[in-house]
């Protein structure tokens, strides 16, 4: 079904401002959006575009609303979908950086926003749990999937606990290549 | 001309800012690279870019575009931000949708898919733990001491998510949470 770009444009607004806390706090709500209410991904290409998003340049959260935007109306979905996710935080930062540079000294504005990064690793966490359930069910190799999770879990955990960060696009380039080598070999056995 | 300088410099961050957060650290080089900006600007800066909606990346662009050059500046570097990203997810996606029915692509994404969820449930994770407890690593641990607010917040907000999702049988909009949360904030530290 051709969906309208109105529709594209508004709804990947309503993602831009509701997103506080960078690209990962939008994931959630793009799932929301996209795959429950107006399924315009299933979870599983929900998962692959993520994927993809992280190893590709630039902003998740660009790489998102592009290729959401792509997949239904292409180049002009694309554009409409990115110009909604970038516009309300276009129109708000400049305020800010122009008039209102004391903002966050705002009593209620740094209390609301000291609730909400709370929710947002609330929600992040919980969908984390919620995809690897349902992705599990649906596997035919649950063992490894159980230990992929684990493993890269760990190794997006660990170092930044102890404060060496890693880059997370090298956990998903080994990611990638080890699967690849899955693949082969597992297309190759059957 | 300043207009150039921006788009040079945020096609730059824009393309070599693969996967979330990286953004935000290439900005910070560039910006004392250009010396566009001093130390305390790039606190503020980064302050107002996390914690207003949008991708981080866009409100970087946007921020500093109009410290630079006002409203065209903003659009200018946004713009620039946000070309990589577009024009990659674009063809990338033309060669997904290529190769996506491929067995060996399948599979392979089949071990991806599970291990994302491993991403996603770790930065929910760090999240929590950064705004709720006050733990940025291994180090921190012993701030749980004090932070009282964080950590009732924390459960409230929790079992609002389990309530709802007993009652309604359904997870509730990470939308609705969130206006839940910046209300509790906002009434945790009256």
């Amino acid at each position: 079904m051709e969906e309208k770009l109105s529709k594209l444009f508004f709804t990947f607004m309503k993602i831009g401002i509701f997103t506080v806390g960078g690209g990962y706090a939008m994931i959630p709500i793009v799932k929301d959006v996209c795959v429950d209410k107006e399924k315009w991904l299933t979870e599983k290409e929900f998962l692959n575009m993520i994927a993809i998003a992280e190893c590709t340049p630039g902003s998740v959260a660009i790489n998102m609303a592009t290729y959401v935007g792509f997949r239904k109306r292409k180049w002009a979905g694309a554009l409409s979908s990115t110009l909604g996710v970038i516009l309300p935080s276009m129109i708000i930062i400049y305020f800010i950086s122009m008039f209102f540079k004391d903002f966050l000294s705002i009593k209620i504005v740094r209390d609301a926003f000291f609730g909400i990064r709370i929710a947002v690793g609330i929600i992040i966490f919980r969908m984390g749990i919620r995809l690897f359930v349902s992705e599990h069910k649906k596997s035919d190799h649950k063992e490894l999937d159980i230990f992929t999770f684990i493993i890269v879990f760990l190794l997006s955990f660990v170092p930044n606990m102890i404060n060496k960060s890693i880059n997370i696009i090298y956990i998903i380039i080994g990611v990638i290549m080890f699967s690849i080598v899955f693949a082969m070999i597992n297309v190759k056995k059957s | 001309m300043i207009y150039i300088e921006l788009i040079i410099e945020f096609l730059k961050v824009g393309f070599f800012a693969i996967g979330g957060y990286s953004t935000m650290a290439l900005a910070i080089d560039e910006m004392l690279k250009t010396g566009w900006m001093t130390k305390d600007e790039i606190i503020d800066m980064v302050a107002i870019a996390e914690s207003t909606p949008g991708p981080i990346a866009v409100n970087i662009a946007t921020y500093v575009g109009s410290m630079k050059a006002g409203i065209p500046g903003a659009i200018v570097a946004t713009i620039a931000e946000i070309m990589p990203a577009f024009i990659i997810i674009i063809l990338a996606s033309f060669i997904i949708e290529k190769i996506i029915n491929n067995k060996m692509v399948d599979e392979a994404f089949s071990i991806i898919r599970p291990s994302m969820t491993g991403l996603i449930l770790a930065i929910g994770l760090i999240f929590i733990l950064q705004h709720a407890f006050n733990i940025v690593d291994f180090f921190t641990l012993q701030n749980i001491k004090d932070s009282k607010k964080g950590i009732i917040l924390f459960i409230v907000l929790y079992m609002i998510t389990i309530v709802y999702k007993k009652i309604k049988t359904k997870e509730m909009n990470a939308i609705n949470l969130i206006l839940i949360s910046a209300i509790c904030g906002i009434l945790i530290n009256i």
